[in-house]
């Protein structure tokens, strides 16, 4: 047995364990218990459920159980009182979240059985999975390619406008709280750096004499000027750990345009006051 | 040297796949089961060798991730090791609570085994 196949079946277990443990806490729930103890037990056997699904694609299980989860977030919350009415429908979940655990767990190998019984079935199914993986990596490689005519190149647009050597200007000021979280003001700029190639300036102009430094405050700042082809987004990336706990500035550099107006020399008065007001503007 | 890494969740499942998926990374993986145990189980690591990265789920019984973060941190000793959040909810107000508490960053669950690794990687100084 794979260990993804052994990690498959410890899920199931686990869901075994945690569906006793919803029937548990709404058995609670209708004796007259419904403190936060009862409802955390409640809401953790759906979390879990919900958690492990996602896991392992079980989209069906994921969305129902994050509902069922919603509700009881809501009753955790006192936002929703547990009266008889909404008593029946969270035993109506738990029994459907009950049945989806057993699609889920039985579906692919009963169907396997099914077919066993059907002469070809089994040998048409492989042939269908082997084709729709072969269509799903044709279509990746080239969707439409043999209408078209040319080879489509896809578009990312989300990066598309990051294509291409960019120059970044990179404030960054850490808060004290960015190094009581453990993170680390040299592993962010290596990172940034990373990214391409840069120069760095740190501004120590804040930072107080050593007699009244506090020794976890945080009073050095940095400027990075980076060329990088990764665009802003992959910077604003290397920062996502530490979004809240600094301040970031993240600014293009434009070369700078000359400004220097070419000699121009006129008899026509007219031209020559116009050209006057074009140097003044600048 | 192996990095060390120290991972609570209540969920077997869970568990398991943190494991494998750093301990094919190369890293020597300790594992908690809640809250409580896993500050038991990082005593117990202190005397042979401090983690040098905390994974940690948040919805735990006994002790969840977010009060057993502030017990961490509440050590001086421990103020350096990185603590990664491991959980399905990805919005700003968990991710501020999970900060306030002392987390370094988070994972969103279900996790890319080759993005939890990143991860660890990033914050390990």
């Amino acid at each position: 047995m794979d260990t993804m196949t052994e990690i498959r079946r410890t899920f199931f277990e686990e869901c075994a364990e945690q569906l006793v443990e919803l029937e548990t806490g709404l058995s609670a729930f209708e004796s007259g218990t419904s403190d936060t103890e009862t409802i955390g037990v409640v809401y953790r056997a759906v979390h879990s459920i919900k958690g492990g699904a996602g896991a392992f694609d079980l989209h069906e299980l994921v969305r129902f159980a994050l509902t069922f989860e919603k509700v009881l977030n809501e009753i955790r919350s006192d936002r929703l009182v547990l009266d008889a009415g909404v008593m029946t429908v969270l035993r109506r979940a738990q029994a459907l979240l009950a049945q989806l655990v057993d699609v889920s767990r039985d579906k692919d190998a009963l169907m396997a059985a099914l077919r066993a019984f059907v002469p070809g079935a089994e040998e048409a199914f492989q042939a269908e999975q082997a084709a729709g993986a072969a269509s799903a990596v044709a279509s990746e490689e080239a969707p439409g390619a043999e209408d078209l005519g040319f080879t489509p190149v896809s578009v990312d647009f989300g990066t598309m406008f990051d294509a291409g050597e960019q120059r970044f200007r990179i404030f960054f000021r850490p808060r004290p709280e960015l190094y009581a979280n453990a993170n680390e003001s040299a592993r962010l700029i290596r990172e940034v750096l990373a990214l391409g190639s840069g120069e760095v300036a740190c501004d120590t102009s804040e930072t107080p004499m050593l007699d009244v430094l506090d020794p976890e405050g945080a009073f050095l700042s940095w400027t990075i000027e980076l060329t990088t082809e990764a665009g802003e987004s992959a910077i604003r990336e290397v920062f996502d750990f530490a979004e809240f706990d600094c301040d970031l500035e993240i600014s293009g550099i434009e070369e700078e345009a000359s400004t220097d107006f070419p000699a121009f020399e006129t008899d026509d008065p007219e031209m020559a006051a116009l050209f006057a007001r074009l140097q003044a503007a600048g | 040297m192996a990095l060390t890494i120290l991972a609570v969740d209540d969920s077997r499942t869970m568990r398991e796949m943190v494991r494998r998926a750093l301990h094919e990374a190369g890293f020597d993986v300790t594992l908690a089961e809640d809250g409580v145990h896993g500050l038991e189980v990082l005593q117990g690591m202190h005397a042979t060798r401090t983690p040098d990265v905390i994974i940690t789920d948040v919805n735990m019984p006994r002790m969840d991730g977010l009060t057993f973060i502030e017990e961490v941190r509440s050590d001086a000793g421990n103020r350096a090791i990185p603590i990664l959040v491991l959980t399905t909810e990805s919005d700003v107000e968990k991710k501020q609570r999970a900060r306030r508490a002392g987390a370094t960053g988070w994972i969103v669950k279900p996790f890319d085994p080759v993005k939890l690794v990143d991860a660890v990687k990033r914050v390990a100084v």
